[in-house]
């Protein structure tokens, strides 16, 4: 192969890569030993590496924002419990006042389930987690009402603080979405879809003709809260599926 | 029986640093990079069953990162953000010590960033991929979707185009 040509550039460049084979390797390192021009071609190569190396280690280092973000992906441990014995007894609880509970996969259309469970921990991992603050409902619903175009109802949930609202895309639509904080400290979403849009729908067909919960497929809870026809609301937490369903039940009808 | 969640998210934020100096590069923003590294050990951790035991993560999230980042682009699901960017709110400013570290980075190297901005995007990703990352030939066809002889004739070119870029800097840096 002739020296120079793109094919020996490129069998040099792999070599230097050590990414030939073992009759490559010996080929080229002889022709290195005897030409210097090829030799300096190399080491122009190290230098070059030498360059990007240093320029990949001048990047700004992690935040610890973001790997707090990344960690809160993963379900926290419930150390109490083993887990299958919790989602049983949970299940049993919830049966009693006549709740579904289902752990995943539960039958929630699954790209819905990871919307949810993303917009509302994206959320929360924000220093200030909602676009519009205030614990005002009428001026939250007002600005809701506006963004979204379409009303809403902006219920005040005993034992937690309206945060604010934040839009959103459920399976690609706009939607409106509204934060609270509980007295533990612990956040919950509330998920208002558009009466008839596809989120709306797979909400409602999930939910059938009661309140229904699932454990979504990143670890949080979700309720969904059938109000008849195409229409649903939903809340994901961490928190207990008494305490969504009771956030829920306090949408007007 | 994939690992657990927490498992495999505990050993994805080993490469928390290359995911976001790769992203920052696919994305050209230090805030959009991190919604995507974000979006990214999202999926990851729900497609964790199809990482085959050979394979090394790295490799693997970042091509699941580009898959991320191309899908977004291509405005399918899932979106990297719920909003922001999108409808007229501007992007959150970058925190202060990043900041500084990034200035610091831009005049240490401008030099070097000329030359990497002046090659074909895909012949620079996969030069950062090799020299950088130290990914094999294998694993960055794995992550650029491309044939192994691909990756090799493209290196051989951006490793000549750089060193011509910078050489002449070089000239008119001391005349
Ligand atoms: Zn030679």
């Amino acid at each position: 192969m002739e020296a120079c040509s793109p094919q020996w550039q490129e069998r040099l460049s792999a070599w230097f890569d050590g990414e030939v084979q073992a009759h490559e390797q010996q080929a080229v390192a002889h022709h290195l030993s005897r030409c210097a021009g090829c030799a300096r071609e190399a080491a122009r190569y190290a230098s070059l590496r030498q360059a990007l190396r240093a320029e990949g280690a001048a990047e700004p280092r992690v935040p610890p924002e973001l790997a707090e973000r990344v960690t809160r992906l993963a379900p926290r441990p419930r150390p109490f419990f083993p887990r299958r014995r919790l989602a049983a007894g949970l299940a049993a609880v919830l049966a009693s006042v006549g709740v579904l509970w289902t752990s995943w996969p539960s039958g929630m259309n699954e790209a819905l389930a990871m919307d949810l469970e993303r917009h509302h921990l994206k959320a929360f991992s924000r220093v200030d987690p909602c676009e519009f603050e205030s614990s005002d409902p009428a001026e939250v619903k007002a600005w809701v009402e506006r963004e979204v175009g379409y009303p809403v109802d902006v219920p005040v949930v005993p034992g937690a603080t309206l945060l604010g609202a934040r839009r959103c895309r459920l399976h690609g639509k706009l939607s409106a979405s509204l934060l609270y904080r509980h007295e533990e400290g612990k956040a919950m979403t509330l998920f208002l879809p558009l009466p008839g849009s596809a989120a709306a729908q797979e909400a409602a067909r999930f939910a059938g003709d009661g309140p229904r919960c699932t454990q979504g497929p990143v670890g949080e809870r979700i309720c969904v809260l059938p109000s008849g026809g195409e229409r649903a609301a939903l809340a994901v937490s961490e928190l207990e599926p008494a305490v969504l369903l009771a956030a829920l039940a306090r949408l007007s009808p | 029986m994939p690992v657990s969640a927490r498992a495999f998210i505990e050993r994805a934020l080993e490469h928390l640093p290359v995911l976001r100096r790769v992203g920052r590069r696919l994305t050209g923003s230090a805030a959009e990079a991190d919604d995507l590294v974000q979006e990214t050990l999202a999926r990851a951790l729900e497609q964790r069953g199809a990482l085959r035991e050979t394979e090394r993560l790295k490799a693997w999230l970042l091509a699941v990162q580009r898959t991320v980042y191309l899908n977004s682009r291509r405005g399918l699901r899932p979106h990297l953000e719920v909003l922001e960017g999108g409808l007229g709110r501007a992007l959150p400013p970058e925190p202060s010590a990043d900041l500084e570290a990034e200035l610091h980075a831009r005049t240490l190297s401008a030099e070097m960033k000329a030359a990497l901005d002046s090659l074909a995007p895909e012949w620079r990703d996969t030069l950062w991929l090799r020299e950088v990352e130290e990914l094999s030939y294998e694993e960055i066809a794995q992550v650029q979707g491309c044939p192994v002889g691909t990756v090799r004739s493209r290196l051989a070119r951006a490793r000549l185009a750089m060193l011509d870029f910078l050489e002449k800097e070089k000239v008119h840096g001391s005349l």
